[in-house]
């Protein structure tokens, strides 16, 4: 968890100069770490947090595709992402009040996010690679916090699918696979990290 | 403790996970490559691009000078020897003739037209290809220039050198002595100026150039659309040197800077 504070930290000191996109980034990462902060706390008090992912899913969802939004404003109209947003939100609360209730692990919505953030990263790659004019891309921190969500949804892919059949089985097992999912997220804020010191630099 | 069933789960689980971050990593570090493939490729065509576009500058800059070369020495040697014999004729004339009052005075006239026409023949000879340039360097070359603009619209001009003996090459002291030509006529047209100073220095090889006026001064963007000074700064960037401008309200000047040739 403590990795999210150092891209919070480099994005909070530069916010204001920020283009669009790394200001959704920047309100992104500020939202995750008080979800984050308070979902240990109550871990901490032995409490089940599992309705903070339910809540958590929403707004990593929400802030995410606001940040392709801008990314892709000359490409998709704002109303298509202005619909998937609301209709996802509105997934998660069906699923949330109906399907996996608010003490279980929400699979459904989080699988369901993981592919459409996946097919959104890689749409992003299709693009850059139709462009006429090539850019220094490792420059660019679009590029990067674009490929920090990519390795991270790909890689947690199953367990955000299976996590709910697997979670019986065996608690040491368990903790080995969240380990990986924790390794991915550190991959995801470094990644964000470099793409916000590429801008700084810049 | 975990049955066989679920630590398959777990295996599976595991590797599936590992799998995907490893063919996500992929992913990005292909198109890495290929995006810095594409990029390296665009870089080197504009480099093509701008050696091509050097190398006819270059090409052009040449053939100006060696046609100039050639019409200068057309008009020197064609030109002006018919002018002289022309002159000869008439003094010729003159002494076989007894003429009248009348016809003194028109030869007389016709005399001071051929001088005046083989005047016009070296200034404009002379203007094509410096004389001094190649008989006595560029410090020469540069002196008798400023003196040529000396006293135009009351204009005084200052002309400073050091350290002439080994100063650049042939390519470099004419390009000097072009822009010198160029930077005094359009401070003449355009600058208002008063006083213009030109340092010339040389030390080993290396060749150090300021220009510097006191009129009013150019617009930054202007600077760099005319096309005299686009001329200037091929003939610069063609002899490996750098210059900047210096555009303000009161005056404009050039620093040029070519360094030792190895």
């Amino acid at each position: 968890m403590g990795f999210i504070f150092c891209p919070l930290i480099l994005s909070l000191k530069h916010f204001r100069s920020y283009p669009k996109e790394l200001k959704v980034i920047s309100i992104h990462l500020m939202l995750i770490a008080i979800l984050a902060i308070y979902s240990a706390s109550l871990w901490v008090s032995s409490k089940n947090n599992l309705p903070v992912l339910h809540i958590y899913t929403m707004i990593e969802f929400s802030t995410i595709m606001l940040f392709y939004q801008i990314v892709f404003k000359n490409v998709i109209g704002k109303v298509w992402f202005i619909v998937l947003i609301s209709g996802f939100l509105v997934f998660c609360l069906i699923n949330a009040f109906f399907i996996q209730k608010w003490h279980i692990f929400n699979t459904y919505p989080r699988t369901l996010e993981s592919i459409i953030i996946i097919s959104t990263s890689l749409f992003y790659y299709y693009k850059i690679t139709k462009q006429t004019l090539y850019i220094q891309i490792e420059k660019s921190a679009t590029f990067w916090i674009n490929t920090g969500f990519f390795i991270y949804f790909s890689g947690s892919f199953l367990l955000f699918m299976l996590s709910n059949y697997i979670l019986p089985l065996s608690l040491k097992f368990n903790m080995i696979v969240w380990q990986l999912h924790a390794f991915l997220s550190c991959i995801l804020y470094s990644l964000i990290f470099i793409g916000l010191w590429q801008r700084r630099k810049a | 403790m975990a049955t066989q069933e679920g630590l398959d789960v777990y295996f599976f689980m595991f590797t599936g996970m590992l799998v995907m971050f490893l063919l996500s990593a992929a992913v990005v570090v292909l198109f890495f490559v290929y995006q810095k493939k594409f990029y390296n490729q665009q870089v080197q065509l504009k480099e093509t691009e701008a050696d091509y576009q050097r190398k006819l500058t270059r090409n052009n800059i040449e053939k100006i000078e060696e046609e100039r070369r050639r019409v200068a020495k057309d008009l020197h040697d064609e030109v002006g020897s018919i002018f002289s014999t022309l002159g000869m004729k008439i003094i010729q004339f003159e002494k076989k003739h007894n003429t009248s009052s009348g016809s003194i005075e028109l030869i007389k006239e016709s005399k001071l037209l051929v001088d005046k026409g083989i005047m016009s023949v070296r200034r404009i000879s002379h203007n094509m290809i410096p004389n001094e340039l190649e008989m006595f360097g560029i410090a020469a070359a540069i002196e008798e220039l400023c003196f040529q603009f000396e006293g135009t619209d009351g204009l005084e001009v200052d002309f400073e050198s050091q350290g002439l003996d080994k100063c650049g090459n042939q390519e470099i002291e004419l390009a000097l002595y072009r822009i010198t030509q160029e930077l005094i006529s359009n401070t003449v047209k355009h600058a208002e100026a008063k006083r213009v100073e030109i340092m010339l220095i040389c030390n080993n090889g290396e060749v150090s150039y300021d220009y510097q006026d006191d009129g009013i001064g150019f617009d930054h963007e202007q600077v760099r659309r005319g096309l005299g000074i686009h001329n200037i700064t091929n003939r610069v960037e063609m002899n490996g040197g750098t210059l900047s401008y210096h555009t303000a309200q009161k005056g404009f000047g050039v620093s040029i800077y070519f360094p030792v040739k190895i």
